[in-house]
């Protein structure tokens, strides 16, 4: 192998690099831009972000969203723990089916999910609306939930919860005092990977909102349906940034040991 | 041994996995204050029988004692017993000192905080880990994390202590160490200890008494010594070391066929056409199929040409050479198809200058032949 080679693979990298972030470079650019439509570069402002702070119906739409999201975290990140614990641990019947059909959602298209919980949702006659929008978030949060925990469950030695046991802890204790510590990286980063999805989530929630409770990514779309202000471009760099610095968290989290 | 000082007692045991029986109609009796070792094989049900005391696994059938009680049904947090795990198990998210503490700590136990710090110095000053209560198991090496395993079991002064080959991963050095240092511990807080490994000298260095294991049975309980020099199956011959077994038939039968000196002698004509003078404790009676060991170390060499008398002497010559330290391993051959492995102090075979290739007689006396039963 001749040296040049390495050098060519570093240049292809930096290539790739440049077309996943120039986009969303690009619009961090135009937030500190001041022209109204302009796409050229005309002087440093913080105004579009001033602007994305008063506006009221961003406001609005950025309670909704956390009112969702943090909650459906929450149960998710719960229901995730026990799913997990349950499907790990214990042998029942139906076991390898639930597990088989457990990651589904993880690979069906957004769009199939949201009508089908539309439907689903019509038919138990729920009004649709910010309940609804929370229980759709933790349907599709738990299958990712459920990984994360499984997959840090696995490196939890077995005969740590033996050893507990022997030492004269009962099944609760044990769990207590040595399982959920031990999970507590795992939990951390389902936690802080299930945020973003809830918070970013459009398509899903686009069919089970209903009418009048917007969350920011749907207020967002219906003001690009105006134009696109550099409102949007400032609202979009602090969409981008904070769940980027929660994934970020979470995976470190994730890569420490046990 | 009476019933009355048993420490841990078997009845029939027996589990199943699926299809597979791990332990297959064990009874056995450890007295109080044993050291008491089970040796076998990796899949002999050695661990599955210390789990199945320690209350980890639960019998299919039969039943299980410790210290005269019946303790099926009962939870391994409701059995005097502790484990010292093959890996240690030592909580990574606990100090060493919360480690050793865990069992006094909990609800069940109520222990006071001071009777705790007292207790816990006193487990670390017993395993020699005076200074190391503030660390974390992985600032550790493996002998140390050893150490916290056994004071965290002992600790809770069980009735018995079971240890699933605490050793295994320590090098050989370590090892030696550990073993003496688990038979002054085993001596120092009279606890019966419950033992498994496969390592045969580990098991004959420690142990009041060996149970052999082979297939979820007991191949043959007694103490080191007459495991070692009189062990009764061939799977226990060989799984002892004693590399020269051989298989007969029963040619001719004098004196006394008893076991006490003098005992009679059989002649023995293998499968490879020697005949071997065996002393015969088994009342053999001519025309029996047998087989035997004989110990590499019971075995003498010398050259050819030398005056000296053995019971079974033969004369061969050297087919292989095998330098281990101390000793050294020389194979002969006896017959076409038969070769013999003698073991020599290294001394002595430098001072003869044996090579490979060299004619020699082997010899070895009635007594050193063990009959065996398959």
């Amino acid at each position: 192998m001749k040296q040049t080679s390495p050098r060519l693979l570093s240049l292809g990298c930096f290539l790739l690099f440049v077309f996943m972030y120039a986009p969303l470079l690009v619009v961090i650019v135009y937030s500190f831009t001041p022209t109204e439509y302009g796409v050229s570069w005309e002087g440093f402002t913080l105004k579009w972000y001033q602007a994305v702070l008063e506006n009221k119906n961003i406001q609005a739409a950025l309670k909704v969203s956390l009112m969702v999201a943090i909650p459906s975290v929450l149960i998710s990140t719960a229901i995730g723990t026990i799913t997990a614990f349950t499907l790990y641990r214990y042998n029942f019947f139906g076991r390898a089916l639930y597990q088989g059909i457990l990651y589904i959602p993880l690979i069906m298209p957004d769009l199939v999910i949201g009508v089908s919980l539309l439907l689903f949702y019509t038919f138990l006659k729920l009004e649709l609306g910010v309940f609804t929008i929370l229980l759709a978030h933790i349907s599709f949060s738990i299958p990712l939930t459920t990984l994360v925990i499984i997959a840090r469950m696995q490196r939890i030695d077995r005969s740590l919860e033996d050893a507990a046991m022997d030492l004269g802890a009962d099944e609760w204790t044990t769990m207590r005092k040595v399982t959920l510590p031990l999970l507590k990286p795992g939990i951390l980063a389902a936690a802080l990977l299930t945020f973003p999805w809830s918070f970013n989530d459009f398509v899903i929630t686009f069919f089970v909102s209903g009418v009048g409770s917007s969350t920011l990514p749907i207020r967002v779309f219906s003001m690009i349906r105006l134009g696109v202000s550099p409102v949007i471009n400032a609202l979009g760099t602090l969409i981008v940034v904070v769940p980027l610095i929660l994934v970020v968290i979470g995976l470190l989290l994730e890569r420490r040991r046990v | 041994m009476t019933k009355q000082d048993a420490s841990v007692e078997l009845i029939h045991v027996v589990k199943r996995y699926d299809d597979v029986v791990a332990v297959n109609d064990l009874s056995l009796i450890i007295g109080e204050g044993e050291f008491f070792s089970l040796l076998g094989p990796s899949g002999c049900g050695k661990t599955t029988t210390l789990r199945l005391i320690g209350g980890l696994e639960t019998p299919d059938s039969g039943d299980i004692f410790i210290s005269e009680e019946k303790v099926n049904d009962r939870p391994p947090y409701e059995r005097s017993s502790n484990i010292v795990f093959q890996n240690y198990a030592l909580f990574p998210h606990m100090t060493v000192k919360d480690n050793i503490a865990f069992g006094l700590r909990l609800k069940s136990r109520r222990t006071p905080e001071p009777e705790v710090e007292k207790m816990v110095a006193e487990a670390l000053e017993l395993v020699h880990l005076g200074d190391f209560g503030a660390r974390r198991p992985d600032q550790l090496s493996g002998g140390q994390q050893q150490r916290v395993a056994l004071a965290r079991a002992l600790i809770l002064r069980p009735r018995v202590l079971l240890l699933d080959e605490p050793l295994g991963a320590l090098d050989r050095k370590l090892r030696k160490t550990m073993q003496i240092e688990l038979r002054r511990i085993q001596q120092e807080v009279d606890i019966t200890f419950v033992y498994v490994t496969h390592d045969q000298e580990e098991a004959m260095s420690m142990s009041d008494r060996v149970a052999v294991m082979r297939n979820g049975n007991f191949e043959q309980i007694g103490s080191p010594q007459e495991i070692f020099e009189s062990p009764r199956t061939r799977f226990t011959a060989d799984f002892m070391g004693a590399s020269n077994i051989y298989s007969g038939r029963v040619t001719a039968v004098v004196g006394a066929a008893v076991d006490r000196a003098p005992a009679g002698t059989a002649q023995i004509d293998t499968e490879s056409g020697i005949a071997v003078i065996s002393h015969n404790n088994r009342e053999l009676s001519s025309g029996a199929a047998t087989s035997f060991s004989i110990r590499p170390e019971t075995v003498q060499i010398f050259p050819r040409n030398w005056e000296w008398q053995a019971d079974n002497k033969f004369d061969g010559k050297i087919i292989g050479k095998l330098y281990l330290g101390d000793v050294t391993e020389l194979e002969v051959n006896l017959a076409e198809k038969d070769s013999i492995v003698c073991r020599v102090g290294s001394r002595i075979d430098q001072d003869f200058g044996f090579k490979e290739g060299d004619p020699v007689s082997i010899g070895w006396n009635a007594e050193d032949c063990n009959l065996l039963s398959d």
